[in-house]
């Protein structure tokens, strides 16, 4: 396995301990570039914007915060940041209205709803014990949700009331174990969006909606039991022969969903990775490929780092323990230098004109550290000769030249680097010629 | 992968060199110093003295990292290399340790293939290495031909010592010397011979010192050290560690890659004008310790090897680049293919 490092970074001072879900990557400010938002156990929100490693806003006494999102949550066409905590109680922070997000400079903001408290919330659901949220069209209306996961077996759907400033319940699922988290994936080609909800022992669920279905529907027997579908994991076991080890049933498991398969198919992978090291890449309910490692996977992501316009896989262990993973389970790792408590890959801008890929972790030290360009050129390295044969044009050469084995091959490049060798002999005179370009890729 | 563990390095002791070679009638032999907490320097050598192994087994391997030869050292060892030379006196050249001390040059080398190693006259060996003008830090041997070699030795003060000397009379044919102001860290000899009708003609010598900028003196077995020519923004920050030479497999110039403590690679390319700006630079993670360009996938394109103090870094070029070249340099073939036939 070829592991990388990674040398560009921001090392960013918190003021407590930064768990997962309390770190998100996304454009606050509408100007099309990518900020950072970090929030900490003491209940401290940071805004970092660019190359600076002082906050550009801050603000505390949010409370208890276990997760944050970035999204158009209102339904208002541009993004706004949602910080949500234990006791129930959230908040909606806009930066649109914000001219100049800048770092140093003080600016007026806008909190469309601060510390709205949980009664407030339409009906008696409150919505406490919020683990990880998520934001998007379920039922294409054109208008987002909000889908929370509780850590009580719940997970709800509710959706922005602009007139009345509040949530808005749709639905909620009582599932039979401990929630993961949740994810939205597309499985047909259709391109209609489901929850999908992961169960401990490296399993899911998948939830369906039925708040646009007419009323009968709704009333009808085994209401909740239609609207959740186990996928459990002995499904699985006989279908996965390279499983080395078996299954720990109740172990933690993280689900991702839409993982883009290529441009032009809007149906995905998605992937499930474990505590115990195990990572599977899904298709509808196949398994593509597993992974194992002995790593305490506990967070995954996906991130298109090649710029193939396809996105890769990336799980975090709580040591630092990084791999990225192509849909072909090429994979390459990177080791952070310390234990880590949270892990983020998304994309950021350093320089506010151009996202980059980018990998977020924070430490046990109150130190966030953000790594702003990790595209990578290839997973899978290869040397020049392989690189030849799989080239058309090339391989039509070595057919013309009469090179069938590797050896033949091997010795018509080595041919090349002795012509190349003996041109510049020749031209040793007119040493213009040789100021050959220099570029950032040459050396990969 | 296999892993080895050679008998009598004691566990918490510093490696300080370590060396190898090929021997014909003994296989591979392997040279270590480190230093014992303490205090105390060591040379182990460990050479399979049994039977003849013409061809090299893994189980040897194990068998060699029995059989040692320990020296206990009374200086401070550094570099520790190799050179395959004639004594002064003997019919065949074979190959001896050398290992730079604080105090002078030594010489490990056996008398026949059967016995063991002894500690010898550098004099019988190495004329130019007689005289020590400081603490040697960095020593680099080329075999310009079977008669000749040129040796460039850096010292801790600063200087640098160049000599040309004939191997078969061990004697000094020309000698150049030149004052640094800091410690030498690496000398890299290369030869641009693309004249080929002057075999002294275009040599030249790399030199990495610790804390100035790295200089390329050309040609310098004609010139002395008359042309130096900076590689600007290689001593801006920490130490220069390191140095390597070896040529761009797609236009066939030379390239020069610096190395340095503040984590940093530089290359440099075309040294027509006294001062080269760096063509490419790269970060690391960690410091750089010493860098290589060399050939390990078998494709005939040089990787560049860097080691940094939390391990080894292995970059590729950018192989659509090369194939590029090589496909317009495949098809020119082709064509004079061609011609031919049809002729």
């Amino acid at each position: 396995m070829r592991s990388v490092s990674f040398v560009d970074h921001l090392k960013i001072k918190v003021n407590g301990k930064v768990g997962q879900g309390c770190i998100a990557l996304g454009d606050v400010d509408g100007d099309g570039c990518s900020e950072l938002v970090v929030a900490d156990d003491g209940g401290h929100v940071q805004v970092f914007k660019g190359d600076s490693t002082k906050p550009c806003w801050e603000s505390s006494d949010f409370g208890d915060i276990t997760c944050l999102t970035i999204a158009d949550l209102c339904n208002e066409g541009k993004n706004c940041v949602a910080v949500f905590t234990t006791d129930g109680a959230f908040s909606i922070l806009d930066f649109n209205k914000s001219q100049n997000l800048k770092c140093k400079t003080h600016f007026k903001f806008k909190i469309v709803v601060l510390k709205l408290d949980a009664p407030i919330i339409h009906s008696d659901h409150v919505i406490p014990n919020i683990m990880n949220v998520l934001v998007s069209d379920l039922d294409s209306d054109q208008l987002n949700e909000l889908i929370a996961c509780h850590s009580d077996h719940c997970v709800s759907a509710y959706r922005w009331n602009s007139k009345h400033k509040r949530f808005t319940i749709l639905q909620r699922w009582t599932l039979r174990q401990l929630v993961g988290n949740i994810s939205i994936h597309v499985s047909s080609d259709e391109g209609v969006p489901s929850i999908i909800v992961s169960q401990p022992g490296c399993s899911y669920a998948v939830l369906s909606i039925n708040w646009n279905q007419s009323e009968a529907v709704k009333t009808g027997p085994n209401i909740s039991e239609s609207t959740v579908t186990y996928t459990p994991l002995s499904r699985f076991v006989h279908i996965d022969s390279s499983q080395s080890r078996s299954q720990n049933p109740t172990i933690t498991c993280q689900i991702l969903g839409d993982i883009t398969k290529s441009s032009s198919s809007p149906a995905g992978y998605f992937a499930l990775c474990t505590l115990d090291g195990t990572l599977k890449l899904m298709e509808e309910d196949k398994i593509l490929w597993s992974l194992q490692v002995d790593h305490q996977l506990f967070a995954l992501y996906k991130l298109d780092i090649l710029g193939d316009n396809r996105e890769e896989v990336i799980v975090c262990a709580w040591d630092g323990q990084t791999y990225i993973v192509d849909h072909d389970r090429n994979v390459v790792r990177y080791q952070f230098l310390d234990n880590v408590q949270a892990f983020c890959a998304g994309s950021f801008s350093i320089d506010s004109k151009q996202n980059r890929p980018c990998f977020v972790y924070s430490d046990f030290h109150n130190h966030v550290w953000l790594y702003y360009d990790v595209k990578l050129p290839f997973l899978k390295a290869t040397d020049l000769l392989t690189f030849a044969e799989s080239d058309q044009e090339m391989s039509r050469l070595f057919l013309q030249l009469g090179a069938t084995t590797i050896e033949e091959k091997r010795s018509l490049l080595k041919k090349c680097g002795s012509t190349i060798l003996d041109q510049v002999k020749l031209n040793s005179n007119n040493d213009k010629d040789l100021n050959s370009q220099y570029s950032k890729d040459t050396w990969l | 992968s296999k892993e080895v563990p050679f008998t009598y390095i004691p566990p918490k002791c510093h490696v300080i060199s370590i060396d190898s070679f090929n021997c014909g009638a003994r296989g591979l032999i392997i040279g270590v110093t480190f230093a014992e907490e303490s205090g105390e320097n060591f040379l182990n050598i460990y050479c399979n003295y049994g039977d003849n192994v013409p061809e090299f087994h893994e189980r040897d391997l194990e068998n060699l990292a029995y059989t040692f030869k320990s020296f206990a050292l009374t200086f401070t060892p550094f570099q520790l290399t190799h050179r395959k030379v004639k004594r002064c006196n003997d019919d065949s050249s074979r190959s001896v340790f050398i290992l730079l001390g604080d105090d002078k040059f030594h010489v490990y080398s056996q008398i026949s293939d059967d016995v063991e190693f002894i500690e010898d006259e550098i004099k019988d060996y190495f004329v130019e290495l007689v005289v020590c003008e400081s603490v040697p830090t960095y020593l680099e041997i080329y075999a310009v031909d079977q008669t000749t070699r040129v040796t460039a030795v850096g010292y801790a003060n600063g200087k640098i010592c160049l000599f040309l000397v004939d191997c078969t009379t061990n004697t000094i044919i020309k000698s150049w010397k030149i004052q640094h102001s800091s410690i030498i860290s690496q000398l890299v000899l290369y030869p641009d011979n693309r004249n080929q009708k002057d075999e002294y003609a275009n040599f030249m010598l790399v030199v990495a010192s610790t804390r100035e900028e790295a200089v390329v003196y050309s040609d310098v077995l004609n010139l002395g050290f008359e042309k130096p020519v900076i590689l600007r923004s290689s001593g801006d920050g920490d130490c220069v560690t390191c140095c390597a030479v070896g040529r761009d497999n797609c236009d066939g110039t030379i390239e020069i890659v610096i190395g340095t403590y503040d984590q940093r690679i530089l290359l440099y390319k075309n040294f027509s004008t006294p001062i080269v700006e760096p063509s490419w630079v790269k970060h690391f993670a960690h410091p750089v310790l010493k860098t290589e360009l060399c050939d390990i996938t078998g494709d005939y394109i040089t990787e560049l090897i860097v080691f940094t103090t939390k391990g080894i870094h292995i970059l590729q070029r950018n192989l659509h680049n090369v194939l590029n070249v090589y496909k317009n340099v495949l098809k020119s073939i082709t064509y004079a293919c061609c011609d031919e036939t049809n002729k």
